[in-house]
């Protein structure tokens, strides 16, 4: 879904990674947070590219949403990854995880490898795109239907024994996924980065539902401190 | 816009007009001072404080309900120095009345935070004895009477003369017994409702969505509820009601002035839309112009009762 969105990118924009808070429908209260895809400046409106899977009835109202629409969105929020358009990285997404990864893959402009995962190959998405912001595509699946027969992590290793020049990893996906993605690079000494999901209610910082345990024992807010954190501050643990 | 006289006094505390936002929806104003002038609201209900700083419960903290949501936070919060240090003076950079909301462990806590408070100058200190997403303290102080009376004694007695408002727990049986206690035991003000104690579970993994199981029920869902206890309390006693609970629009709180509010706070509607207050201010002014009214203050208890 592409939203027209005034002047959000030009005002909100930090990095590839950040959220959009968006109202679905009239009778739930809560707006759905959304990654955004990828997102441009453009006139006289700037673009937003969502992707979304739909899970419940704020996503199954949005996506019957027609063209023409207008929708209630806060944006951009949070904080995204942190990177350089001249950096190298290794893009991880799993499943509904894989859309954010795309906007990192074009911000530095075709340098970066994307290693893509689902539990079959109709849950990799968005691959041709993929394949034209990358250097390099992997695939996994868990039942081998596309790519190699298992976890992205297994690639993940394969990527950082076969190239030290990664400046970092970057990854959305389940919590499983990213914790063993998270484990690998810190094998390597290569940094990483996680995009964290959790339950969320304002989605600017205020009403602290969106917590997320920290190694350090402090609970940090998704919305806010987020969504996007350093594999090393969160507790895995829990 | 119009010629309505929209400031009320709540405790002798003066707001510009009857809205505040309700703890715990708001932090302590910077996220939404990006959105709105915060100096358009009548006060500001802080985040709610302990002594110590406390990293709250683990998520999942929400759910989602049929209009309404349930939250157990457990007062994630940095303390009240932490407060006074970092919090209190931004909230001063604007023209709201700055109302401090505390919870104790024990009674001798609450003493020692209205002291701290009181000497920082905030306006007013909103005495939570109704949180449901703690152990200790919280819920078990606001449906005791004898205990809501003591713990009110010792803010009191520890507040100087910074006005005392206690949040009262819509979780008893009745209420007006709860506000006769803390009145009793020298409550300026009180503020209702707190959440209600609800559950939710996923019925495919049988687990309640909130990792405490249960948590509070905010949101339109409540209003109903949170009238009826505004109407039953300000009858019972003398001191003025703050009335929450489901508020997302300017009738709502014209309801819970009806009903005996001197003032309104506005919480779970400000995740929907962050600038719910502004509306609510706008529209419950609009109603009272429309009703002839000199004063907005003139709503409250107006009820005509069958």
């Amino acid at each position: 879904m592409v939203l027209e969105a005034g002047d959000m990118v030009r005002t909100s924009f930090r990095a590839p990674g950040q959220f959009v808070h968006v109202k679905c429908g009239e009778g739930l209260l809560l707006r759905r947070p959304i990654s955004v895809c990828t997102c441009h400046t453009d006139e006289p409106n700037d673009l937003v590219t969502i992707v979304f899977e739909v899970r419940g009835e704020g996503t199954d109202w949005l996506a019957r949403r027609p063209v023409g629409h207008s929708l209630d969105v806060l944006g951009l929020a949070g904080n995204g990854f942190t990177m350089k358009p001249e950096g190298h990285y290794l893009l991880v997404g799993g499943g509904i995880g894989i859309p954010p990864m795309l906007g990192c893959a074009q911000y530095t402009q075709g340098k970066s490898t994307a290693i893509l995962g689902g539990r079959s190959a109709d849950k990799i998405i968005l691959q041709n795109c993929f394949q034209d912001e990358c250097a390099k595509v992997l695939t996994a699946t868990d039942d081998g239907s596309l790519g190699h027969h298992g976890f992205v992590d297994a690639l993940v290793r394969q990527e950082l024994e076969g190239d030290q020049n990664y400046d970092a990893v970057l990854a959305c996906g389940p919590r499983p996924m990213l914790r063993n993605v998270a484990r690998v690079a810190e094998e390597f000494g290569v940094p990483c980065q996680v995009s964290m999901e959790e339950r969320m209610g304002c989605g600017v910082g205020a009403c602290l539902v969106c917590a997320c345990d920290m190694a350090d024992g402090s609970r940090k807010h998704v919305c806010k401190d987020g969504p996007v954190f350093d594999s090393r501050e969160v507790n895995w643990d829990v | 816009m119009s010629n309505v006289d929209m400031r009320v006094t709540l405790a002798g505390m003066t707001m510009k007009n009857p809205v505040v936002v309700a703890s715990g929806t708001f932090g302590f104003g910077r996220e939404y001072s990006q959105f709105f002038d915060l100096s358009e609201l009548g006060g500001i209900c802080a985040k709610g404080l302990t002594l110590l700083p406390r990293e709250g419960n683990p998520a999942p903290r929400i759910a989602e309900t049929p209009m309404g949501i349930l939250n157990s936070v457990g007062l994630q919060n940095p303390g009240v120095d932490a407060f006074i240090a970092e919090e209190l003076p931004f909230l001063r950079q604007y023209d709201v009345k700055v109302i401090a909301n505390i919870s104790g462990n024990t009674p001798e806590e609450y003493g020692v935070m209205c002291e701290k408070l009181a000497g920082a100058g905030v306006d007013m200190i909103e005495v939570n004895i109704s949180c449901p997403n703690v152990k200790a303290g919280g819920l078990a102080y606001g449906t005791r009477p004898e205990l809501a009376a003591e713990v009110t004694e010792m803010a009191k007695s520890h507040a100087g003369n910074v006005p005392v408002m206690v949040k009262l727990s819509p979780n008893v049986t009745d209420i007006t017994e709860i506000a006769r206690a803390v009145e009793a035991a020298g409550a300026d003000a009180v503020s209702l409702i707190n959440t209600i104690r609800g559950m939710r579970i996923d019925v495919n993994t049988r687990r309640p969505i909130l990792k405490m199981n249960t948590g509070g029920l905010s949101g339109p869902a409540v209003l109903p509820v949170a009238v009826r206890m505004v109407w039953e309390v300000s009858q019972a006693v003398k001191v003025p009601v703050l009335g929450m609970g489901g508020v997302s629009k300017g009738e709502d709180a014209a309801q819970l002035m009806l009903a005996g509010a001197s003032a309104v706070a506005v919480g779970t509607a400000l995740f929907a839309d962050p600038f719910a207050p502004i509306k609510v201010r706008d529209g419950l002014e609009a109603i009272a112009a429309r009703q002839g009214l000199e004063a907005v203050s003139g709503l409250t208890g107006g009820v005509c009762p069958w």
